[in-house]
């Protein structure tokens, strides 16, 4: 009891810190993005402000205060963080309203499109990156093989613009914008989910081929292993573990996506928010958004990474 | 079923003709393009294709092929750029990390480790959305994460070189590290990084289309793909030759990347089938009897490579297969358990109990493994599953085998680690294979191939990866199982000494063929055929008087088999006319005992074993 409650004690301090070691970097990372913007960024803030490229001393000095730009390096840090850890990411520049308020609205948005794309794409790309392997049937694996590579190949834009064109526009089937309720979702979800479905499909079949070439299966085969549990048993730890490593390039790409279909199909999630902002270079705006990707992106890299090291003894021994 | 090495290279060149017909299509632009891509010609607005503009015009009259040729120029230039920085950066990170070792190396890989990580257009766009558009800050924004592969390739080259004997060589002959470095490493590196190079061209030209649809990319009416694509939206329905073009040529130069990019991936991988999932056959006639393989052969795409192999073992007793790598010892043993590559053509018969294997089907030989028939593989450690528990892989072993009623798997499993004298059963179920020795892991391997009580247990070269100590051990332990289960034992071996310890009898195998079989102490002491002496030569003797020189045999030709010749002639010492034009039969030499050989050396000089 004594044993387990100390095992608790420190698992836990060792999850602190690793977390504070990642917010550090993260935020780190977010904080000098700003150094990179060429020319004074508090000069610009100001006119962006005012509308106008004249501005007043008093009017840069205040966009130097919200920048947090003033002092020295570190101080300015110091303070940002504070700010930041208060919940106070500063004021975008685009519409003057407090960004955290602005990204809280927008979460959800994105959450619920990636959500139900990645609810779509896992199970799909499972089976089509199984099939492309285990069909008896050479050019079935191989038309497989090249619709995943090709559903990661299109740009997703215009995908999106080929299937309003014909599911909207030409059959009438579709409302192309989140007015439209849950049928509004349709497109949106699908050209989400078809570059994940075309990235999972073959990291499952590359890595399933990997797994059938190991001579632990040849092994279980010849002690009259059945081919269902050779499957279960050796082949798919090994493609979990593959799938698990590619969590990030999933996520990252369903983000990269969401850009995308939030603009075609006006949903007002972060990724639209994101592009407004880079668009605007509203200073505040992009490094929350940075933030708030860099915070879900790590969060779930460290969950992969521990689901894989519960499959795979090699991964959490060493 | 690996693909043959022009197979491959014939779908790397098709895979690399879209890459290839881009930079060509970018680099030639202005010689072959017709028009002026960014010249409006109103009076021509959204021509269809013709002979006057092959890919017809857009909205502002402009000949889209132009434009198109104009834009692969585009993208071109970019690709270019970013490649340029990433490799530069890449290598030079790669390069210091992997020459100078230690802390640098650590702070290179961490950086290589984080970068991966990162969304690379997420971080684009936001390096674009702070330092604002322009084509500057396109290439800083590329390859901010586009580096770290080149960074891997030149570590990996480094690292290698600073490790290897050769390096050390050029340092004693007074080289400088410094020369050696480009000298030796760098040239090494331009191939692969081409191929990165090649890979990464796809992701290029996708992220450039992708900015372009933020408004980030190369800002109109310059030509670009992703541009032209968003130009066309309008006249999707009406228009369609506007749209196509370019979203195909996109579709292809990626999917050409992605192609390569898996190839280099799966190089040398074989393709495994596994059995269709099906109940298993239940077998009759299980009543114990010899075990019989007659005629047997294997052929690999109509070259035989096991022809017309003979054996039995009786319950209880146990044959020894010796010969060298590539004699077809394991493929004469393996073939009739269904357990050898699905190319290969098996005939003739091999009898267990009532049943022939190879009349059977795949159904047969699935109902024969792991019950009725054990196989131990070489390499002990790669055959068990790293991911599970030696517990795990023993309970699954004596459940399919159906020998005790379920729920009692544990304790057999136990039992059967007892047997095979695995020290602390109880808390070496819980264990993983790495955490086990290359012996212990054998044991394991023994006690999985006897969780079906099997009548006949073969073991393919059980201790090749093993040290001298452990290999006795291995070799006692069979020894032992096999008198006190009573079970056959088939074991094959190149080493006739230790096969002899074992077996009650000993067939040597050679190009396919068993030149000699017989009981062991027969075989070993009065060896009749001379490849089974040349192998008894091979085996150092304690009797020997130090600074005695091995006899070997002469190293094997090519395989360019004769049909009617003895296979050993070329190699042979006492090779005579007859034996490179006509077969020899195996002859009896003593009861029990015989030999393929026309010379039969023996008859007229006696040799003993220990070179007496």
């Amino acid at each position: 009891m004594n044993g387990l409650l100390v095992r608790w004690t420190r698992r836990s301090a060792r999850l602190a810190a690793e977390l504070a070691l990642v917010l550090g970097i993260t935020s780190l990372l977010a904080f000098g993005l700003i150094a990179l913007a060429p020319g004074d960024a508090a000069t610009r803030l100001a006119q962006q402000r005012a509308g106008h490229p004249g501005v007043t001393e008093d009017q840069v000095a205040s966009a130097r205060r919200e920048l947090g730009m003033e002092g020295s390096i570190p101080e300015r840090y110091v303070r940002w963080l504070g700010h930041a850890v208060q919940g106070d990411l500063g004021k975008s520049a685009r519409t003057g309203r407090p960004v955290l308020t602005e990204l809280a609205e927008r979460v959800p948005v994105t959450l619920s499109l990636a959500g139900l794309a990645a609810v779509v794409a896992l199970p799909l790309g499972m089976l089509v990156g199984a099939l492309a392997v285990m069909l008896p049937w050479r050019p079935a694996r191989r038309g497989l093989r090249l619709t995943g590579l090709l559903a990661v190949s299109l740009p997703t834009f215009w995908v999106s613009y080929l299937l309003v064109v014909v599911l909207t526009e030409q059959l009438g089937l579709l409302p192309t914008s989140a007015d439209g309720g849950l049928a509004g979702y349709v497109m949106p979800v699908v050209v989400l989910a078809l570059p994940a479905v075309g990235l999972l499909s073959r990291v499952v079949a590359v890595s399933l081929r990997e797994a059938l070439a190991q001579p632990y299966v040849r092994a279980a085969q010849a002690r009259g292993t059945p081919t269902v549990s050779i499957v279960v048993r050796d082949a798919l730890p090994n493609v979990a573990g593959a799938v698990l490593n590619t969590i990030g390039l999933i996520v990252g790409g369903m983000l990269t996506g969401a850009l995308v279909v939030e603009t075609v199909f006006a949903h007002n999630g972060i990724g639209d928010y994101f592009v407004q902002a880079v668009n605007f270079r509203d200073l505040m705006a992009i490094q929350a958004c940075v933030l708030c990707f860099a915070l879900a992106f790590t969060a779930t890299n460290r969950l992969a990474d521990r689901l894989h090291g519960r499959i795979d003894p090699r991964v959490s021994s060493g | 079923m690996t693909a043959s090495g022009a197979g491959r290279r014939r779908r790397t060149v098709i895979c690399a003709l879209p890459l290839l017909g881009f930079v060509m299509a970018g680099a030639l632009a202005p010689v072959i393009a017709p028009y002026d891509p960014i010249a409006n010609d109103l009076m021509a607005s959204l021509a269809r294709p013709s002979m006057e503009h092959l890919l017809g015009t857009d909205q502002l009259g402009r000949d889209q092929l132009s434009r198109l040729l104009y834009g692969a120029q585009a993208s071109l230039i970019l690709a270019a750029a970013v490649l340029a920085v990433s490799v530069t950066v890449g290598v030079v990170i790669g390069a210091a990390g992997g020459f100078l070792g230690g802390w640098p190396d650590r702070v290179a890989l961490w950086l290589m480790d984080v970068t991966l990580t990162l969304p690379s257009l997420i971080v684009a766009l936001a390096i674009l959305g702070v330092r604002g558009h322009g084509s500057a800050n396109l290439v800083l924004a590329l390859s901010l994460t586009g580096w770290p592969p080149f960074a891997r390739l030149a570590r990996g080259r480094f690292v290698s070189l600073r490790r290897s004997a050769y390096f050390d060589a050029l340092q004693v002959l007074g080289a400088s590290r410094f020369r050696i470095l480009f000298q030796h490493a760098l040239p090494a590196l331009a191939a692969p990084v081409l191929v990165y190079a090649s890979i990464e061209i796809g992701f290029i030209v996708l992220s450039l289309a992708f900015l372009s649809f933020l408004g980030l990319g190369i800002p109109p009416p310059e030509p670009e793909w992703g541009q032209m694509l968003i130009d066309a939206r309008p006249y999707l329905d009406s228009a369609l030759w506007l749209a196509l073009p370019p979203g195909l040529a996109i579709a292809a130069v990626v999917l050409a990347s992605n192609l390569l990019a898996e190839q280099f991936a799966t190089d040398n991988l074989p393709l495994v089938r596994l059995g269709m999932p099906r109940r298993r056959a239940r077998m009759n006639g299980s009543t114990a009897g010899p075990y019989r393989v007659e005629e047997l052969a294997v052929a690999f795409a109509g070259r035989k490579v096991v022809d017309g192999i003979d054996y039995r073992v009786a319950p209880g007793r146990a044959l020894a297969i010796v010969g060298e790598s590539g004699s077809g010892k394991t493929l004469s043993t393996l073939a009739p358990l269904g357990l050898i590559d699905a190319t290969a053509r098996v005939s003739g018969r091999a009898v267990l109990g009532q049943v022939d294997l190879l009349g059977g089907g795949p159904a047969i030989q699935e109902a024969v493994r792991g019950r009725r028939v054990g196989v131990v593989l070489q390499d002990a450690r790669g055959a068990l599953n790293p991911v599970r528990t030696v517990g795990a892989l023993l309970d699954d072993a004596v459940r399919h085998a159906g020998v005790v009623p379920r729920g009692r798997e544990r304790a057999r499993s136990l039992e059967l680690l007892k047997m095979v004298g695995l020290p602390e059963p109880e808390s070496q179920v819980s264990a993983y294979p790495h955490t086990l020795s290359g012996g212990m892991c054998q044991r394991v391997m023994i006690a999985l191939a006897l969780a079906g009580e099997p009548e006949i247990l073969i073991a393919d070269e059980p201790t090749s990866a093993l040290d001298v100590t452990t290999q006795a051990q291995i070799h006692a332990l069979l020894a032992d199982l096999r008198e006190s289960i009573g079970m056959g034992l088939i074991l094959i071996s190149h080493d006739i000494a230790a096969a002899a310890r074992i077996a009650d009898d000993i067939a040597v195998c050679y190009a396919g063929r068993i030149v000699e079989v017989g009981p062991a102490a027969d075989v070993v002491s009065r060896p009749d055929h001379p490849y089974t002496r040349g192998l008894l030569d091979a085996v150092p003797s304690p009797k020997a008087v130090p600074g005695t020189r091995f006899r070997t045999l002469p190293p094997a030709e090519p395989a360019r088999r004769k049909v009617s010749a003895c296979a050993f002639a070329p190699r042979c010492a006492h090779a005579t006319k007859r034996c490179h034009v006509e077969e020899p039969p195996l002859q009896p030499v003593t009861p029990g005992h015989t030999s393929a050989c026309w010379v039969r050396p023996t008859v007229a000089r006696p040799i003993g074993y220990d070179g007496a």
